[in-house]
């Protein structure tokens, strides 16, 4: 895939798989949106985490610029001889993302909240693997925690705990455009398919 | 003893008042109503950006910049202050540089 599709797989698949533990049930699966899901789907998920690209950002503060010409993977190899690698400086780019985790439960809250911060927004230091299209290679990305707010809501009466974590991800989009292969993306898009819990106000998509 | 602290302090608080009216225009832009795009207020404390709103729009301002249950966020505020954070640092080393030619420090 290419640049931001990328991330965002990326991303989904470091949030999916959290489970909290309640008196009913011992892994409550947490589930992963982007953005805010269908009401469908939403009604009976509790508690879930959204995922929402916030920002696209030009990364002048690293950007570095060239045509390189590459035989030994960057100093990092004994020169290959008879076989080169030619490639223009990526663009550097940040993108912003807004994680937001909703729960009912007190418990739950703080079991995500305490995951995410120990396990995926570690401040400074956290890293998203992006792997490549043919899945034999990992790059590995920084995932800086830029902002951290408790915004708890009472709704109905209810509690509704909330915790929105801004984070950058750093990342790079290609110098030349005609070296991006988008052809295989989008290829099928899922609409969500469920007609149950829909408010008597609302229509199914 | 040369003054750097005046120039500095001038220069800065004369970037608030342009500073504020471009948040307000990128609130509105993004989709904010006017009534909260227009209570916000960019002051410059000790070097540092801070946005200033009312105690009683605070809700529906951060309901606006973080989302809802049911609203997914409109970011501006965190948007405005990644962008001009490193303009008021170079605003600062620009008055500072200043300073030290008109105290001929540096010719």
């Amino acid at each position: 895939m290419s640049f931001v599709l990328s991330e965002d797989q990326a991303l989904k698949t470091l949030l999916t798989g959290i489970t909290v533990v309640d008196e009913k049930n011992s892994a409550r699966p947490v589930g992963v949106w982007f953005s805010i899901p269908d009401i469908e789907s939403r009604a009976q998920s509790y508690p879930y985490i959204t995922i929402d690209l916030i920002d696209v950002a030009q990364a002048t503060y690293r950007q570095t610029a060239g045509l390189f010409t590459d035989n030994d993977l960057q100093g990092t190899v004994a020169p290959i001889t008879n076989k080169t690698y030619t490639y223009e400086t990526p663009v550097a780019m940040d993108l912003i993302y807004q994680i937001t985790s909703y729960a009912r439960h007190p418990r739950h809250d703080r079991a995500i909240m305490s995951y995410l911060l120990n396990k995926v927004f570690l401040g400074k230091r956290g890293y998203l693997a992006v792997p490549n299209d043919l899945g034999t290679e990992t790059g590995y990305r920084h995932l800086l925690l830029d902002e951290f707010v408790k915004r708890d809501t009472i709704e109905d009466g209810r509690r509704l705990y909330r915790n929105v974590f801004t984070v950058t991800v750093t990342s790079e989009s290609s110098a030349n455009p005609d070296a991006v292969d988008l052809s295989k993306v989008a290829t099928s898009v899922t609409i969500n398919t469920i007609k149950t819990h829909i408010p008597s106000d609302k229509q199914p998509i | 003893m040369t003054d750097f602290k005046t120039p500095i302090k001038t220069s800065l608080s004369q970037l608030s008042k342009p500073l504020t009216d471009s948040l307000r225009k990128d609130a509105v832009k993004a989709g904010w109503p006017k009534e909260y795009a227009n209570a916000l207020q960019v002051l410059i404390l000790n070097g540092d950006i801070t946005i200033k709103y009312p105690k009683e729009l605070e809700t529906a301002i951060e309901d606006l910049e973080y989302g809802t249950k049911v609203l997914p966020p409109i970011p501006v505020l965190r948007k405005f202050i990644d962008r001009y954070t490193v303009d008021i640092i170079n605003d600062i080393m620009d008055s500072s540089v200043l300073a030290l030619i008109k105290a001929d420090v540096i010719p």
